[in-house]
């Protein structure tokens, strides 16, 4: 898919939904077909595994803006 | 304002409040958009204030089903957007202070590593809901 897509990016599959609970994020039931799936998030990890920043949203239409993110990656020392 | 002229103005609030999720769909493509559906709460607005003027001292039963029906549309519409569209606080999500660790396979099969990922590098972790 992320081929298909063009994205510059890797794409990983969490089919259990085992790192979403880890990190706090599973919503149950919440798929049109009544399955677990994840609440939308972004985590900045540093080299040392430090969280520098996050945003989890709190609406399902609650994105964080790409300019943001980027202005957060370039405040990384 | 003459009867046609409001039956008129009723019917532009009346579409313009119907528009209203279509092009909040047509949108969504903007985070912005996404997240504040700012087009289509003006659009809701303007359609709202166009049915609300055409009924306004008028008598036809008419023109003021058509602004009740705007009013239906949006609430409906706000209801969906805050409450319907609510999240569950997540449990933990907020508190991390470290990534945990974790191997996830790619779309190839290969395992990729929080760890081996980091070390050449800071990380943007993003969790998809879906495929929106």
């Amino acid at each position: 898919m992320g081929r298909d897509l063009g994205l510059g990016f890797t794409l990983l599959s969490d089919g259990e939904r085992r790192v979403v609970r880890e990190y706090g994020l599973l919503h149950p039931g919440a798929s049109p077909e009544g399955g677990d799936i994840a609440i939308p998030a972004n985590f900045l990890v540093d080299r040392q595994g430090a969280i520098r920043w996050r945003h989890v949203a709190r609406r399902i239409q609650d994105r964080v803006d790409p300019s943001t993110v980027l202005a957060e990656i370039g405040r990384l020392p | 304002m003459e009867g046609e002229r409001r039956t008129r103005l009723a019917l532009l609030g009346l579409g313009l409040c119907l528009a209203a999720p279509f092009a909040y769909y047509a949108t969504m493509g903007v985070p912005v958009l996404l997240r504040t559906g700012a087009i289509c709460w003006v659009l809701l607005a303007a359609g709202l204030l166009a049915g609300g003027v055409a009924a306004r001292g008028d008598r036809r039963l008419g023109l003021r089903l058509l602004a009740g029906v705007d009013a239906a549309i949006a609430l409906l519409w706000t209801v969906g957007f805050f409450g319907l569209a609510s999240l569950p606080a997540p449990k933990g999500a907020e508190r991390l202070e470290t990534a945990p660790e974790f191997s996830l396979p790619d779309a190839a099969g290969r395992t990729v590593s929080l760890a081996d990922a980091r070390a050449s590098g800071p990380v943007l972790l993003v969790f998809f809901r879906g495929v929106w």
